[in-house]
């Protein structure tokens, strides 16, 4: 049996205008789970309270085994949020003087050599930093306290494609450790392409799946046709389907079965992008 | 703690060294004014403010919500700003006392009563506002706290003057002033145990 980093069941949690519905996930050990999902979809609150940050209103969380986890588990959760995570007035040395008076595991050599590896200045302010050097910052901080689970909340937003390739390189190599496991949530849906092995999709608080990454790469399929071919298709093959100005989409759930059952029809492999968007905006059979 | 403490040390040290040359400069020469030993209670004031705005510091910079995911308990995140407004308050009136002292030493001369006094006034200052200034950075936003912060110290000074004038309709004051005094600084001390650990159980449990 599959062991479990972080284990969500069943959370709720209502707000006068926003409410996550008995949201389930699973982040396995040696995988990256991507959490995807419109502004407003609940990742951050999904995330929050997963943390701990937020307090829930119904469900269980278990990180790392325990559903109330002690200082030393707390201490193996790296956490990264978007923008600005620590003050502006320190520097990497000084965050990582404090850091090891907090962190019992703070492995300084690691966190020396993982900067200098990203390229990132021990003595520069972070108020004179990048916004790219200071979430490498984050993320080597998270990295540096023996940390079996990463939780990231938008890390590689704003970022210029080198630093995100950067940033995910440091995640894949992180996983190669069967015991470690990411949850990242992410709009750029492509950098979850590269990494992820599991998609978890939210959509109005609700998860509307949680998938294999490659099922849903190689097993669902978008067949562009026309309003005529629509109405011939099987409505139990179809996910969801709209109209485009000349054309409509068809988001299908058996790309091979399609193929076999549509020979003449143009089936292309559907992006994470096309399969979030399909389902927001497509009406379902 | 220790990691947190020295967080908030790199945080105000920049500022702090301003406002320490400020405070020598214009605190030395108003000494000659009046008491050097006000300087006691104005550095003691003065300097544990600094404390409260390292709350507004760290929701700015997010690391309020990076704190709650270290490994310490989060009331100990609160717990932590009420010490290090404690030790800016003591620091505070350490410099104060080394300040009028060297006014004092080139003017008149008071005897330690006065310094007792004034000692007693600078606790009595920081901690009631310190117990109502800190829950208030933690809950309100940067600028409403600043306001409540302003407020909070009219406040303070209109209960310390509206607590002698009402002590002076029953007793002489003047003649009483040590007991009157350190019996403030008593509840004061306690004003600010009360809030300290009704922030450190309510505080550590709020959404973040």
């Amino acid at each position: 049996m599959t062991e479990m980093a972080l284990t969500v069941r069943g959370l709720c949690k209502a707000y006068p205008r926003f409410h996550l519905e008995n949201v389930t996930l699973h982040v396995p050990r040696g995988t990256v789970v991507g959490l995807i999902g419109e502004n407003g979809a609940g990742k951050s609150t999904l995330i929050g309270a997963a943390l701990g940050l937020v307090k829930k209103d119904a469900g269980t969380v278990s990180v790392l085994g325990k559903e109330t986890p002690d200082a030393e588990t707390l201490g193996q959760v790296g956490v990264v949020f978007d923008g600005n995570n620590f003050p502006d007035v320190l520097s990497p040395a000084k965050l990582g003087r404090v850091l090891k008076r907090i962190y019992p595991s703070w492995d300084e050599p690691r966190y020396a050599a993982l900067l200098e590896r990203l390229g990132v200045p021990q003595d520069q302010k972070l108020s004179e930093m990048s916004k790219g050097t200071r979430t490498k910052l984050s993320i080597v901080t998270a990295l540096s306290h023996g940390s079996r689970l990463l939780v990231l909340d938008e890390p590689t937003s704003g970022l210029d494609p080198v630093v995100r390739d950067d940033i995910l390189d440091l995640l894949w190599e992180f996983v190669q450790d069967e015991q470690n496991a990411v949850l990242i949530s992410s709009h750029i849906t492509s950098d979850l392409e590269k990494v992820a092995d599991y998609i978890v999709f939210l959509h109005q608080g609700r998860v509307v799946f949680e998938k294999p990454k490659d099922e849903l790469r190689y097993g669902w399929g978008m067949l562009r046709c026309g309003a005529e071919r629509l109405r011939t298709l099987d409505p139990a093959d179809i996910v969801a389907w709209r109209r485009q100005d000349y054309e409509c989409e068809v988001l299908l759930s058996d790309r091979d079965a399609a193929r076999k059952k549509y020979p003449d029809a143009l089936i292309d492999p559907a992006t994470i992008d096309e399969i979030m968007l399909m389902h927001i905006r497509g009406e379902k059979p | 703690m220790k990691g947190l403490l020295l967080k908030d040390y790199y945080l105000i040290r920049d500022g702090m060294v301003i406002l320490l040359l400020t405070f020598v400069a214009v605190g030395a020469g108003l000494a000659f004014l009046t008491s050097p030993w006000v300087l006691i209670v104005v550095a003691g004031a003065t300097i544990s403010f600094q404390g409260a705005m390292t709350v507004q510091s760290d929701r700015s910079s997010q690391w309020d919500r990076f704190s709650a995911t270290l490994p310490l308990p989060r009331s100990t995140v609160v717990s932590e700003k009420y010490v290090l407004y404690l030790l800016l308050c003591a620091l505070g009136m350490a410099l104060g006392f080394a300040v009028g002292a060297v006014a004092a030493a080139l003017g008149r001369t008071p005897g330690p009563e006065e310094v007792c006094l004034y000692a007693s006034t600078a606790v009595i200052v920081c901690l009631l506002t310190g117990s109502v200034n800190l829950p208030c950075t933690f809950v309100l936003t940067a600028e409403k706290s600043l306001a409540g912060i302003i407020l909070c110290d009219i406040l303070v000074s209109a209960l310390f003057a509206g607590g002698i004038f009402a002590l002076r309709q029953v007793m002489d004051v003047k003649l009483h002033m040590p007991a009157v005094l350190g019996i403030g600084a008593a509840v004061s001390a306690l004003c600010y145990g009360i809030s300290w650990g009704i922030a450190a159980r309510r505080l550590s449990v709020r959404d973040v």
